[in-house]
C-alpha cells in the first residue's frame, strides 16, 4: 500500500501494522486498529450529515485521542481539517469560522457553553461536543454517535486541500494557509527521512495540532509506523515524568518550553534512556539554554529546524554540527532547495545576507481566499529564473546569512510581523482588540526582541481625551479577549498624538522608535 | 494576606478568565486544558507571592495544581 492522501496514513498502517500502538494518553493506549475504528465511525457520521469532498470542518480541541480522531475522519472523507488553537478565544474561533465557512465544529463540554450563548451557535449546522452531557438540536454528544460504519468512498487525491493552518502575517486577521494533501505527506517524508524515524520511534506529541510542528508529529509518526505520546500538560516535571514513564524516544518543543524543561532538569538530574533526539523550532533559544542541552541531555541528538507555515519547514541543523555551529538553523531538509536572495543584486555569497527563498513541494497553495496575498509571497523569483525558469517560490520574509561552510543563519524579519513564544501575531490583530477597549484613542503595537519570548508584544497608547491612561484597566480587557500569548508585556504611555504620515496614518517607525529609545535609556546597562 | 479558597477563586475568575460557576474544587484545571502554560506561570508567581512560598521545579506537577482542591492541599502541607 502507497501513502498517498493524509487517511493513507492511517490506512497503511491498517494494512501491515494494525496493532502497533498509534497513540498513548496517559494510560489509555490505542492501536492503530482501535484508531481506524473510532475514525470510520466519525467519517460515517460527517458523511451522513452532509459533509462533502472539500467542506471545511473545525476542530476546537484540546490535546486529546478525539482531537486525532476528528481529523483524520475529516481527511477520510476528502473534506477539509481546520484545528483551532484551543487557547483562541470565541472571537478568534468566530473570525475563523466565517473566514473559511465553517459549518460543523468538533469541540468539548467546557467550550460549548460560551459558543452556545453567543452568535456562533447559529452560523453552525452542527456542534459534535466531547464528554458532553446535554444534547440540544445543534448539538451532538460523541459518545452517542452509533459506532455503525458504511463503506465509504475514497476520500481525495493528494493535490486536494487537506487542511487549513490559520497563522498571523505582519498585518490584518490572520490567514488560512492551505495544505493539500501532498504537503503534508512530503513534509512526514522528508522530516522522517532526517530524523531516522522508524516504526519504533514513540514521540511525545506536545504541541498543538494547529500548529504545522505539532501536526507533523502525527504525521510523522504514522509514516513510519510509529507511536504518538499525547501530553496535555507543559509542565517539566509531568514531561519528564511521560519520557520515563512512556518510554520516549523523540521530544518536539518551542523555546518557551525548552526553557523551562532545561532548568527543571539542571536542577533534578533525571536519566532518561529511552530518548534518542529533541527537536526545536518555532524561534531561538537563548544561548546559554543551547549551551546546557547538551549536559542535560546527554547522548541525545539535537535538532534545531526552521520552516514557515506557507512550507512547513525549510532548514535544519544536522546533530554533528550543534556544538560548531550553535543556533544555526542549518541547511535545506531532504527534497527541499534554499536560495538567499538579495533583491537587488541578485543570489548572495558567503558571509552575505539576504531573504531566505523556499523551493519545492512543501510550498502551500497559498492564504484561503486571499490570492492577493498569496501572489505576494509565492510567486516566481527573477533572480532565479536562469536556474528553475518561472517556477514559483516561497519568499520567507526573513532575512539569513550564508557561512563560509554553506550553514544558513537567521538574522532578521523582513517586515513587522512579531513572533512571541512561538506565535505569529500581527500588530493590527492586537491594535483592533485594544481599540475595541475604548480606552485609547491612538495604538501601535510591536515587538521587542526577548531572551525568553523570542518578541515581547508590547504597545504605545494615547487615552482617550486628556485623562491618564488607565493601564490596569487595558491590561484586564486585554487578558480577557486576547490568548495569553498576545497580551502585551507593557503598555507605553504616549503623551498627546502620535505623529502621522501624508495618508493620515499613524507613523509607526517612528512611535516605536521613540519608545524604544524609551526602553535603552532606562536600563543602566 | 491569608491565601485561602476565596483568594484563589477570585484570582482565577478575574486574573485567568476560568468560568467559576461552572467548576467545582476538584475540576482539572491543566489536565483539561482550562489554563495552559502561560496562565501556569503567572499562577505560579501569585501563589508565591501571597503564600511566601518558593515552589521548586519539581513542586510543579499536576499532584500539586491540577485543581483548587490540590492547590490548596499543596499549600496547607508546606506550610507546615
Amino acid at each position: 500500500m502507497f501513502t498517498f492522501t493524509v487517511y493513507d496514513l492511517l490506512a497503511k498502517n491498517l494494512a501491515d501494522n494494525i496493532d502497533h500502538q498509534a497513540l498513548a494518553h496517559g494510560s489509555i493506549k490505542v492501536s492503530y486498529g482501535d484508531l481506524g475504528q473510532r475514525v470510520d465511525t466519525i467519517a460515517t457520521w460527517l458523511h451522513e450529515n452532509g459533509v462533502q469532498r472539500g467542506d471545511r470542518v473545525g476542530i476546537y480541541l484540546p490535546k486529546t485521542i478525539e482531537e486525532v480522531v476528528a481529523t483524520f475522519a475529516i481527511a477520510r472523507i476528502g473534506a477539509v481539517f481546520v484545528n483551532i488553537n484551543y487557547q483562541w478565544t470565541l472571537h478568534q474561533l468566530q473570525y475563523v469560522i466565517n473566514d473559511c465557512n465553517i459549518r460543523i465544529l468538533f469541540t468539548d463540554q467546557h467550550r460549548i457553553r460560551k459558543i452556545e450563548k453567543s452568535e456562533l451557535i447559529n452560523q453552525l449546522d452542527h456542534v459534535v461536543v466531547k464528554d458532553g452531557t446535554r444534547e440540544s438540536p445543534k448539538t451532538t454528544l460523541w459518545g452517542k454517535i452509533p459506532e455503525i460504519t458504511f463503506t465509504l468512498a475514497r476520500g481525495a487525491i493528494d493535490t486536494e486541500l487537506a487542511a487549513l493552518l490559520y497563522t498571523s502575517g505582519s498585518t490584518g486577521n490572520p490567514k488560512g494557509v492551505m495544505l493539500t494533501h501532498l504537503n503534508i505527506i512530503q513534509g512526514a517524508r522528508s522530516v522522517a527521512c532526517y530524523l531516522k524515524n522508524t516504526s519504533a520511534y514513540r514521540v511525545l506529541g506536545l504541541l498543538p495540532m494547529s500548529f504545522d510542528y505539532g501536526l507533523s508529529q502525527i504525521t510523522t509518526m504514522f509514516l513510519v509506523g510509529g507511536t504518538v505520546v499525547l501530553q496535555p500538560v507543559m509542565m517539566p516535571a509531568e514531561i519528564v515524568k511521560s519520557v520515563t514513564s512512556q518510554q520516549v524516544t523523540g521530544i518536539a518543543a518551542v523555546p518557551p518550553a525548552w526553557m523551562p524543561i532545561v532548568r527543571y532538569l539542571q536542577d533534578v538530574k533525571t536519566d532518561l534512556p529511552s530518548l534518542r533526539y529533541i527537536t526545536n523550532s518555532g524561534g531561538k533559544i537563548p544561548p546559554t539554554i543551547l549551551k546546557a542541552m547538551p549536559e542535560v541531555f546527554p547522548n541525545v541528538d539535537i535538532y534545531l529546524m526552521y520552516g514557515l507555515t506557507e512550507a512547513f519547514r525549510s532548514a535544519y541543523l544536522p546533530p554533528h554540527l550543534f556544538h560548531e555551529k550553535m543556533g544555526a538553523i542549518g541547511k535545506a531538509i531532504p527534497n527541499a532547495e534554499l536560495y538567499v536572495v538579495d533583491p537587488d543584486k541578485g543570489l548572495c555569497e558567503v558571509g552575505e545576507t539576504g531573504e531566505l527563498i523556499h523551493r519545492g513541494s512543501l510550498i502551500s497553495l497559498g492564504y484561503w481566499n486571499n490570492p492577493e496575498a498569496t501572489a505576494d509571497k509565492i510567486k516566481p523569483c527573477k533572480h532565479l529564473k536562469h536556474i528553475i525558469g518561472d517556477e514559483k517560490v516561497l519568499f520567507s520574509g526573513d532575512m539569513v546569512r550564508i557561512d563560509e561552510d554553506n550553514i544558513l543563519w537567521f538574522v532578521s524579519r523582513t517586515d513587522s510581523l512579531i513572533k512571541s513564544s512561538g506565535f505569529r501575531i500581527s500588530p493590527t490583530e492586537v491594535e483592533d482588540i485594544v481599540y475595541e477597549s475604548g480606552l485609547v484613542s491612538d495604538v501601535v503595537a510591536f515587538g521587542k526582541e526577548d531572551n525568553f519570548l523570542g518578541q515581547a508584544v508590547q504597545i504605545a497608547a494615547a487615552p482617550i481625551d486628556e485623562t491618564p491612561m488607565p493601564v490596569d484597566e487595558l491590561m484586564k480587557y486585554c487578558r480577557q479577549n486576547m490568548p495569553n500569548y498576545m497580551v502585551p508585556q507593557k503598555v507605553h504611555d504616549w503623551n498627546g498624538q502620535m505623529p502621522r504620515i501624508s495618508s493620515g496614518k499613524i507613523d509607526r517607525q517612528k512611535v516605536i522608535a521613540a519608545c524604544m529609545e524609551k526602553l535603552y535609556d532606562t536600563t543602566t546597562d | 494576606m491569608a491565601f485561602n479558597r476565596e483568594t484563589l477563586l477570585e484570582y482565577l475568575d478575574n486574573e485567568m478568565g476560568l468560568e467559576i460557576s461552572g467548576m467545582d474544587d476538584k475540576t482539572p484545571l491543566f489536565s483539561s486544558a482550562l489554563l495552559d502554560s502561560f496562565s501556569m506561570v503567572e499562577l505560579i508567581s501569585f501563589i508565591e507571592k501571597e503564600s511566601n512560598i518558593k515552589m521548586s521545579p519539581t513542586d510543579v506537577n499536576l499532584d500539586n495544581l491540577d485543581s483548587i482542591e490540590r492547590i490548596l492541599g499543596f499549600l496547607e502541607r508546606r506550610s507546615q
